[in-house]
């Protein structure tokens, strides 16, 4: 459980970070662009946050500790918080060597140490705060792509009450028709419109049934949050919305939809 | 003294190289290079290195992937898809000969599963797909360069596709005869299809020949041998004056 070792487990942490250190987001998609048009992406990589870390004039003690993170997850990883952008964990290691430098008695400095944070691995703390981290992945791109797959009976229907303005409308009358999104990020909230003629539909994460989501109300209701799944490591995901061929008992329809879907970040 | 031309007078054509030559051909909208492919089941693309929209030099049939387009074009064949990435070596020699030109493709629009370029490619090939290539003027709505052939795959990598080419007349791809049609044998001699073991060399000739069953020659009765009393031949036995075939 090497996400349990937290390396600065406080905000006055002696193994804090000086100011002002770097937060990068390493480029993890490909663009392409013909000489006019519009430009297409494409995610490729899942290649987390990258942390450039100095310390300045630190005593021995924590100059051999920061060597010991080095030494010890090299083939890793540990817990680093990131106190002053909000305590948000980061499960990584550090991929550049820690050579402190003595700058006085009893003074080391240890500078550019390169924190990298490592896909697939279990956090202690996964990242939460949906207003500031997470995006939305919508049904269509702003430049008209159809980004949702499907297989079988699904059709892609406007609805300006829709946060895609759109959303995939599944007829869920056997067990086979699926559709899928595979996104960057952490973990996901799935986001649909219910209403009195809706079925019930398995939303499937990485192979694994995570819940039948039940899109019955009363009501129709549009933007309802479905599901929403925390615990999920950095790394590229596949989502997918399974037709089960069922409803629920007050239900006038199988039907089942797909609006959008917001990702941790 | 040079006099300045008169006001009507006509304006001769800057030289190239020449500050007004390169304002004037730098000046108004670029061309476009526009690509139609029709694959040999029949399926149309039209690709550029802009969105475009003209009269096509190939049409063919909608293929089944633009059903998934949420804004498909109105008219299919008339819309030029910007995917095109580059398209360079063309080379023209006045003769049969013809270098293998490049048409690189963008791989990355698609649904965050697929791509479509590799969803298309894996429905159906485009090996041996018909195509022309322009260079357009958008302006004057013409072609000044056109250029028509077959496609082949070259790579298909996760960022970009890229198309050879291949002549319309391409003598590589015409199957023809291992042999020639002739009443001289073609086997070499002692050869197994030839198997004569008498270690004796023929002519390549059916009446020097000693394995008759194995003759590989055309036989003819068009032939009299004159001055042998035959009126019409059944083969040939005179032995013509011709270079053997090994």
């Amino acid at each position: 459980m090497p996400q349990t070792d937290i390396m600065n487990p406080t905000p006055h942490h002696p193994l804090n970070p000086d100011y002002s250190f770097q937060r990068k987001r390493p480029v993890t998609h490909l663009n392409q662009k013909a000489k006019l048009g519009a430009p297409y992406f494409r995610n490729l990589t899942d290649v987390g946050h990258q942390f450039l870390l100095n310390w300045m004039d630190r005593p021995v003690e924590a100059a051999d500790e920061l060597k010991w993170y080095y030494e010890q997850y090299r083939d890793g990883y540990f817990t680093w918080i990131d106190h002053e952008g909000g305590g948000r964990n980061y499960v990584g290691r550090f991929s550049s060597p820690v050579e402190p430098q003595p700058t006085a008695h009893n003074h080391w400095s240890i500078q550019m140490v390169t924190f990298d944070e490592v896909p697939g691995a279990t956090m202690l703390q996964y990242p939460n705060r949906w207003d500031k981290d997470a995006i939305w992945q919508l049904l269509v791109s702003d430049f008209g792509d159809v980004m949702v797959a499907t297989n079988g009976s699904w059709t892609l229907t406007a609805n300006a009450a829709a946060l895609s303005k759109y959303n995939w409308v599944g007829a869920n009358t056997n067990t086979t028709d699926w559709a899928a999104y595979r996104y960057l990020g952490y973990g996901f909230q799935f986001w649909a419109y219910t209403g009195p003629a809706m079925g019930k539909a398995n939303l499937v994460l990485d192979g694994t049934v995570l819940t039948t989501i039940d899109f019955y109300s009363a009501g129709s209701t549009q933007r309802v949050m479905l599901w929403q799944q925390l615990a999920v490591p950095l790394g590229v995901h596949l989502v997918q919305l399974v037709a089960t061929n069922t409803k629920n008992g007050a239900s006038s329809a199988n039907t089942v939809a797909w609006d959008a879907l917001k990702v941790m970040r | 003294m040079n006099l300045p031309p008169a006001p009507n007078a006509p304006k001769a054509t800057p030289a190239a190289g020449s500050l007004a030559g390169i304002v004037g051909a730098a000046s108004g909208q670029a061309p476009v290079f526009l690509l139609d492919v029709v694959r040999t089941n029949g399926d149309s693309f039209h690709w550029a290195d802009a969105p475009f929209t003209t009269t096509p030099v190939h049409t063919g049939n909608t293929p089944a992937w633009a059903a998934g387009l949420l804004n498909p074009p109105p008219i299919w064949d008339n819309y030029y898809f910007p995917w095109l990435m580059n398209a360079d070596g063309f080379h023209l020699y006045r003769t049969m000969q013809a270098d293998s030109a490049t048409l690189v493709v963008q791989n990355v629009t698609g649904n965050s599963l697929q791509r479509d370029v590799a969803g298309l490619l894996r429905g159906a090939t485009f090996e041996g797909a018909l195509f022309a290539f322009r260079i357009f003027q958008p302006e004057s709505q013409e072609a000044t360069f056109e250029y028509h052939g077959r496609l082949t795959l070259v790579s298909a990598g996760e960022m970009q596709c890229q198309f050879g080419t291949v002549p319309l007349f391409d003598e590589g791809n015409v199957d023809a005869n291992p042999y020639e049609y002739s009443e001289m044998c073609q086997w070499t001699y002692a050869h197994p299809g030839c198997d004569d073991a008498t270690n004796n060399p023929c002519q390549n000739t059916y009446s020097t020949c000693r394995q008759t069953n194995r003759f590989r020659g055309v036989l003819n009765t068009f032939q009299v041998n004159v001055g042998n009393g035959d009126t019409l031949a059944q083969i040939q036995t005179a032995v013509p004056n011709r270079a053997r075939m090994f």
